[in-house]
């Protein structure tokens, strides 16, 4: 899925995206919009403000009796989040704040990652998610591209957001996994050095090793991003 | 805040996070006539209610580390994750989508004010149900769906018998119609 296609359809969808009804391939679709659309993106932040709200109106009834021990008990008896998982989410965060403090006018950007982060951690939480990463996109070695997401839900998917790419043009987007395989995952137009992509992906977070933009003219990996192997918990 | 609250919602959270037997108790119980409340509502059956009501706290429990305060309030995280838990509990029973008119029932309650509530004022929830109240019938049914029963928009277009374009437009005329409603309480 490609940027021209994304921008189509989004503005009907972002009710939807706020009140968690909208569909997997919907969501892909609008949240890979989402990267570079500003306006898009706070029309979702009021519509989810609202559709919190409407929640806040519903009834109130009292449960029946011993409802506050049951669950007390029944905590004590559920295995908690393996820690590993919790650092994951830790060390994506790190991920970004590393990697963005090195850039000039890295502020600005480290702001708009972590709001876009907690944007799509908010809509894609309707598919019970384990987790979300956000790894940086580099053109060269020093020279941050954009932005990598991956989110392991019922369905994992794969979001990439390039804001200041320095080529243009047609890329293939692959997945790299731990066992030194490549995933194909589709195909991403370049303008202005920006653009956004967004997949379902056929493996998890957790084996992938990173992800690359493939420039079709030159079968050359022009933009990289790696993920980082989970701590054993 | 109600000075007879002695913990904000996000510190009991958290304790709930870190495994504090006090602050998990008073978390269940400052919450739990709503949770209860939306998942009767949604799955009309006391002890599927119940059921569904334990089972969401338990979820709160094991992603309370992930919540964010900037993301929105307490209270509405938690009846997200009741409506979600009390949708799905209602898929697997029963082989027909929920019926609406129950869902819309919701609309015709009116519980007073909840003291203790920090995610919005009295007047704000007071404000929000009379602008529910005030949306034209088919927006305010399609809103309830979507919102409380968390259908989708093709099932929101099949139980109405009205086109998939119409279904959308009706929930976001609605949305739009609240938003200006709770900007002019904020």
């Amino acid at each position: 899925m490609t940027d021209d296609d994304a921008r189509e359809h989004v503005h009907d969808l972002v009710a939807e995206l706020a009140l968690g009804i909208a569909s997997e391939d919907d969501r892909t679709r609008a949240l890979a919009h989402l990267g570079t659309c500003l306006k898009c993106r706070r029309e979702l932040e009021d519509f989810t403000s609202v559709a919190d709200a409407l929640l806040l109106t519903g009834p109130e009834e009292a449960p029946p009796d011993q409802f506050e021990r049951k669950v007390v008990e029944r905590l004590g008896r559920t295995p908690a989040r393996p820690p590993w998982l919790r650092r994951t989410i830790a060390l994506a965060t790190a991920a970004v704040l590393g990697a963005t403090a090195a850039l000039v006018g890295g502020y600005v950007a480290l702001r708009e990652d972590l709001e876009l982060v907690r944007l799509y951690k908010r809509t894609l939480e309707v598919s019970d998610g384990k987790g979300l990463g956000a790894f940086p996109l580099m053109e060269t070695r020093a020279r941050r591209a954009g932005t990598a997401f991956a989110y392991e839900g019922a369905t994992p998917w794969v979001f990439v957001v390039i804001t200041e790419g320095r080529r243009s043009g047609m890329f293939d987007v692959q997945l790299r996994t731990r066992r030194g395989h490549r995933v194909p995952l589709g195909r991403v137009k370049l303008t202005g050095g920006r653009g956004t992509f967004g997949s379902a992906s056929p493996i998890s977070l957790f084996e992938m090793a990173g992800l690359d933009l493939i420039e079709r003219e030159s079968g050359t990996a022009i933009f990289t991003a790696e993920v980082p192997p989970v701590p054993p918990g | 805040m109600d000075p007879k609250r002695s913990h904000s919602d996000e510190s009991l959270l958290a304790g709930l996070a870190s495994g504090d037997p006090d602050a998990a108790a008073a978390f269940v119980r400052r919450f739990q006539a709503r949770v209860f409340g939306l998942a009767l509502a949604i799955v009309g059956d006391r002890a599927a209610a119940e059921e569904v009501a334990q089972e969401t706290f338990v979820r709160a429990w094991k992603h309370a580390g992930g919540y964010d305060s900037r993301r929105g309030a307490v209270a509405s995280w938690l009846l997200t994750i009741a409506r979600n838990t009390a949708v799905d509990a209602s898929r697997h029973s029963r082989s027909t989508p929920m019926d609406p008119d129950a869902i819309l029932a919701l609309a015709e309650t009116d519980p007073a004010p909840n003291p203790e509530d920090a995610a919005m004022t009295g007047h704000e929830v007071g404000a929000l149900r009379e602008a529910l109240k005030g949306l034209p019938d088919d927006q305010r049914r399609a809103l309830i769906m979507a919102a409380f029963g968390g259908m989708t928009v093709r099932q929101i277009a099949e139980a109405e018998q009205i086109p998939l374009g119409t279904a959308k437009t009706r929930i976001r005329s609605g949305i739009l119609k609240l938003r200006t409603a709770l900007e002019g309480e904020r």
